[in-house]
């Protein structure tokens, strides 16, 4: 077996690259909860 | 010279190409895990894409008699997921095979070749070929997604086999959050006075899940056969139900465990997907609030259902898989009939808490079953065991919608108020939870004899 070590900027990298439009998708999901936010707060 | 591109495109996807090297980093796995299982979630947020697929012709307002119906475009989602729980279930041998590096990208290639094939069927204005596409490749390329990282993940994370499964299915569920939007913007930049942009959608969505789950493709590694985490000691005695020996996927399906986990999946999903499907409708009919607002609890649900695929199953390495199915069971049906309470105090913030917690539960019970069948199958082919469970979600998808919908409809129809519509159905599935519960109990260690 092969001995290399993973860079660690890689395994971050790797992980921005899928956090992004998670991030993204999270973000409107939240906005678009708002109004329902807003009806029970205002109840 | 095309042969020897071939030879080396093929060599570069076959398994023994992605034994990792001694010090890889296994953190590199669940990005590689979440990039495919995201892209293929995109088809919970399929609806977004209903009403402009009903007005192709008249894109303002649907043609009557020449435009697609609702009920004809729902097809798409139920006929793509069918295929998910037939590809699942009779590739997943040839998936632990072929390793996952060449299963994500033939996942990779049905997916979004599914998603071009249905691009040229709308332009054609041709539902045979939308459901070609869309539903049947496309379902290939769901079904061969879903299950290749679960097991990889599996494999690499022996220490917390819950969490691994968590974070790949967190994947999926997260896919609804980011397909949804994704799509509506790309319609949104596409729409003209001649097109309602899904043709067009389609194809850029084609692109860019093709990108994205390749780069999972290239990252992804499987760890050698001896390889176990650092500082990794075996449990002497492990729980009672946790495996060390392997069962083969042949043998497995002849095994009780394996069709009590069936009905435990089936019956989780079933009261699951009831609510998640009709949230929004739901909520307007119980309790008279706006579109608007209906819309914003749908997208609190996904959330849960994300989150709750992680939490619930990180959880269960510590509780042990079956504690936290009882949990599941147990909570979830005493939540259910705490629903029409809620709806007779006229309480929102109840029915909301009540409904995101049953969801976050829904979510765990997917992620939690690739590590209770690997507690009680082992490791070797978890991942074609795991796609014959997954005709459990296919029956399922089926199920819960229609019992929601027929049941509230039939007594909607028989001169129940709208806001009590839903009272029987919620005991239903609190009832469904309770037989869940039961063949939760019912399992067992897998008898000896069984063992490959």
């Amino acid at each position: 077996m092969t001995t290399r070590k993973t860079p660690l900027a890689l395994v971050l990298l790797a992980w921005f690259v899928v956090a992004l439009p998670l991030g993204w998708g999270l973000y409107q999901s939240v906005m678009k909860s708002l109004p329902l936010l807003h009806h029970t707060d205002a109840r | 010279m095309v042969l020897t591109c071939t030879s080396l495109v093929t060599s570069f996807l076959d398994r023994e190409r992605t034994i990792a090297a001694a010090e890889f980093n296994r953190w590199l796995v669940p990005p590689a895990a979440i990039a495919v299982q995201m892209c293929i979630g995109e088809i919970y947020g399929f609806s977004v894409f209903n009403v402009p697929l009903t007005r192709l012709i008249g894109i303002k307002t649907p043609v009557v008699g020449r435009d697609f119906t609702i009920p004809q475009v729902g097809w798409i989602y139920s006929i793509a997921l069918i295929m998910l729980g037939l590809s699942a279930a009779f590739l997943g041998k040839w998936v632990e095979r072929s390793g996952p590096r060449k299963t994500m990208v033939a996942s990779a290639c049905c997916f979004s070749g599914g998603l071009v094939v249905a691009s040229i069927g709308v332009g054609l204005h041709n539902l045979p070929i939308i459901y070609l596409g869309y539903g049947a490749i496309g379902g290939v390329g769901l079904g061969l997604g879903y299950i290749a990282p679960v097991s990889t993940l599996v494999k690499w994370f022996p220490d917390r086999p819950g969490m691994a499964t968590g974070m790949a299915i967190m994947g999926f569920g997260g896919g609804a959050l980011v397909g949804a939007p994704f799509g509506v913007e790309l319609m949104g930049h596409f729409k003209s006075a001649t097109s309602v942009g899904v043709r067009e959608a389609f194809l850029v969505m084609a692109a860019c899940y093709f990108v994205m789950m390749c780069f999972g493709a290239l990252i992804v590694r499987v760890p050698a056969p001896d390889w176990t985490p650092e500082g990794f000691v075996k449990v002497e005695k492990p729980r009672a139900l946790v495996s060390s020996s392997n069962v083969a996927a042949d043998v497995a399906i002849r095994t009780p465990q394996f069709w009590l986990l069936w009905a435990v999946l089936c019956l989780n999903v079933t009261a699951g997907i009831g609510i998640l499907g009709q949230a929004a409708l739901m909520c307007q009919d119980m309790f008279g609030v706006s579109p608007a607002v209906a819309g914003g609890f749908a997208g609190l649900l996904s959330i849960f259902n994300m989150g709750g695929r992680f939490l619930w199953s990180s959880a269960s390495d510590f509780t042990g898989r079956k504690a936290i199915y009882a949990v599941y069971f147990l909570l979830g049906s005493a939540l259910y009939v705490l629903i029409p309470f809620a709806q007779s105090r006229g309480s929102v913030a109840l029915f909301v808490a009540v409904t995101a917690v049953i969801i976050s539960m829904y979510g765990g019970g997917f992620a939690t079953v690739p590590a209770y069948l690997r507690d009680l199958f082992g490791v070797l082919q978890v991942g074609a065991i795991h796609g014959r469970l997954i005709t459990a979600w296919s029956m399922a998808a089926v199920l819960g919608p229609q019992l929601v919908n027929y049941v509230s409809t039939y007594r909607k129809e028989h001169g129940v108020p709208k806001a009590e519509a839903y009272t029987t159905t919620m005991y239903l599935m609190a009832g469904l939870l309770l037989v869940g519960l039961v063949c939760n109990l019912l399992v067992r260690p897998v008898d000896p004899r069984h063992h490959a």
